[in-house]
């Protein structure tokens, strides 16, 4: 912690309170994610991952407490002003334009952005981190298989140059192989010293790659510390991990 | 078979397909916005018909008072709709799509369905009639805020507002009666600043549009480049130079829209928008600006398609001028496959056909031959000739 303090902080939720219509799905949750830092967040399947996420991008309400990008109280920002402040998001699910080509869907990762030299380096960027896409660059991205589709996704989410990358559920219904890829690719994203913040169901590889991690139980924040540390907590164990 | 010998004779009249593809030409301008507007969020716009009225009174206007050329006119027409659809947009459907709670949204379609039967309703007494227009407006808005009233309470009631995530399908319909709602208010307005009588651009103005291009005379077929000219005066019209415009205006207006959709990076936002909302938020496009801009686009080529016609059929300018016109245009966006441009431009094309065949065979069925077959054909095939069958999501 005392190292984390030191450096900035990026996304900050600020005893948070959300949900859906009379139903409050999180009970007041704090959390935060530093610069560099990849922070996890697991939870069994309706514990509020994706309400987690679904309030930080304004698609949920803030019914209390705060969600702060850099500092800045974002309840007022309209959703493409997350964008441009350098929030980006994998949705769950992948959500690509499946009607429009891989390449499209990367230009339009980068939508707001203006400079083209810039955008042609991110390109190749990330057609190097994703050979496969590069090859694909002109099919349509509905044609894609699962695992190249979630590729893409992260390949899109990277092309608006994020202050912070959320992902949602990257490896669900994908095959054991794939899930192993995409997560070597994140472990690229961390050295690459990407700002990450990763909600998943698949605890034992989300916090083996992490620095630190949140357990998420029915709307409240029930643990947290550095992965490797999480991993080794019994209840966690017992829980999560099947063990 | 009287009606043989006339589709006979229509057949091999090289005037009926010139006036089919002219007719064609227009509803395909006109599907365009139907059929842009629907692709992006999903809303039959009621309200085009009026657009295109409200195009042609400001083109006939630019025309009267700056006294400019008929084509400048349609340029500053086109600018003006632009700038009423995107208002249209703004005003009507965009506080229909942020997440009001359902009472307001109830209460703006009782506002301004309400707001557009009263006027129309108190204003359009007889002529002459003493009662003075303010008068009426004020009775009219008193009754809207009572109807408002009435419906919210009505429906808080009979507890139509249910639970706030599976609001979709009525927030649709919502929109879609507000769409009905505004095509009543625009006629209405019409009828307020211009009254009900015909208009039509002056001789003067339209010499250009109305003089031969090719003609018919004693000495064979006569070009006559120069619009300016002396008129052929005894020589029978093959094209006008209104119709050729009418298709040179059409093809250009497509490919240049075919090129911002496919190719500009506003157009491929329109086209994430259309695909996925949600999603084309996180990519950082304000999608309603983008809807926004889909309106303005679809306004201009209706600008467009509304001068044209009236100056095909020779006048015709009144405050519901807009509703054969589009109506038919949708039909012909319907045939087409709506939410497809091309389908768009095919549809029009064929209804045009249709229309002038089918007028050539019986003159006052022309439109129910247009409407007949798109009835029959979306019967076996309801989502249209370039359109996709919407395929179940799970």
């Amino acid at each position: 912690m005392s190292k984390d303090a030191k450096s900035e902080v990026v996304l900050e939720l600020d005893n948070v309170r959300s949900g859906y219509g009379r139903m409050e799905v999180l009970r007041g949750i704090s959390l935060h994610v530093c610069r560099g830092e990849v922070v996890c967040l697991i939870g069994a399947n309706g514990a509020g991952k994706s309400t987690t996420l679904n309030t930080v991008c304004g698609l949920v309400r803030v019914r209390s407490g705060e969600v702060r990008l850099f500092g800045e109280n974002t309840a007022d920002f309209t959703r493409d002003r997350l964008v441009r402040n350098g929030l980006s998001q994998v949705p769950e699910g992948r959500k690509l334009f499946s009607d429009m080509t891989v390449q499209e869907n990367l230009e339009l990762g980068a939508y707001l952005r203006k400079d083209k030299d810039g955008i042609a380096r991110d390109r190749e960027h990330v057609y190097s981190l994703f050979p496969v896409l590069r090859e694909r660059s002109h099919q349509m991205a509905g044609s894609l298989s699962g695992g190249e589709q979630q590729m893409c996704a992260i390949a899109r989410a990277l092309m608006s140059r994020p202050k912070i990358l959320l992902l949602d559920e990257p490896s669900l219904g994908l095959a054991p192989i794939l899930v192993k890829q995409i997560f070597q690719i994140l472990e690229t994203l961390k050295d690459e010293g990407r700002t990450v913040f990763l909600v998943e169901q698949n605890a034992r590889m989300a916090l083996s790659m992490a620095d630190r991690g949140y357990v998420l139980q029915t709307g409240n924040l029930v643990r947290e510390g550095p992965g490797r540390e999480l991993l080794e907590d019994e209840e966690v164990r017992k829980a999560y991990l099947g063990k | 078979m009287e009606w043989l010998t006339s589709l006979g004779n229509a057949v091999q009249n090289p005037a009926t397909y010139i006036d089919a593809l002219t007719l064609g030409s227009i509803y395909a301008l006109i599907a365009v916005g139907y059929t842009m507007v629907y692709g992006i969020i999903k809303l039959i716009n009621f309200a085009h018909g009026e657009i295109i009225m409200l195009g042609t009174y400001i083109g006939l206007l630019a025309v009267n008072t700056l006294n400019v050329p008929i084509v400048l006119a349609i340029l500053i027409a086109m600018l003006a709709c632009a700038a009423i659809g995107a208002i249209l947009d703004w005003t009507a459907y965009l506080p229909l799509r942020r997440s009001l709670p359902k009472a307001e949204i109830l209460s703006i379609i009782g506002l301004v369905g309400g707001a557009a039967l009263l006027i129309a309703y108190f204003t359009t007494g007889e002529a002459g009639d003493s009662m003075a227009t303010a008068h009426r407006l004020v009775l009219g808005f008193l009754a809207v805020v009572l109807l408002m009233l009435l419906v919210s309470t009505l429906a808080d009631l009979l507890g139509w507002f249910g639970s706030p995530r599976n609001n979709v399908k009525s927030d649709r319909l919502a929109a879609l009666i507000t769409a009905i709602g505004m095509s009543l208010c625009l006629q209405t307005m019409a009828h307020l600043l211009w009254s009900a009588k015909y208009e039509s651009f002056p001789t003067a103005a339209a010499k250009i549009f109305d003089s031969k291009l090719i003609a018919q005379t004693t000495e064979g077929l006569v070009f006559r480049w120069n619009p300016f000219g002396p008129p052929l005066i005894d020589a029978v019209p093959v094209l006008l130079w209104k119709e050729l415009v009418t298709w040179v205006a059409m093809l250009v207006l497509m490919i240049v829209l075919l090129v911002i959709v496919q190719r500009t990076k506003i157009g491929k936002a329109m086209r994430a928008c259309a695909l996925d909302q949600q999603t084309a938020w996180l990519m950082g496009i304000n999608v309603n600006h983008v809807i926004a801009f889909t309106f303005m686009i679809g306004s201009a080529m209706a600008a467009v398609a509304g001068i044209l016609y009236s100056v095909k059929v020779g006048g015709n300018i009144y405050p519901r001028m807009g509703y054969y016109p589009g109506v038919i245009a949708f039909a012909a966006a319907v045939l087409g496959g709506i939410g497809t441009i091309k389908g768009a431009v095919l549809g029009g094309l064929i209804i045009g056909f249709t229309e002038a065949f089918g007028g050539a065979v019986a003159q006052q069925y022309d439109k129910a031959f247009a409407f007949g077959l798109m009835v029959i054909f979306i019967l076996f095939r309801p989502w249209g000739i370039l359109g996709r069958k919407e395929a179940k999501r799970a």
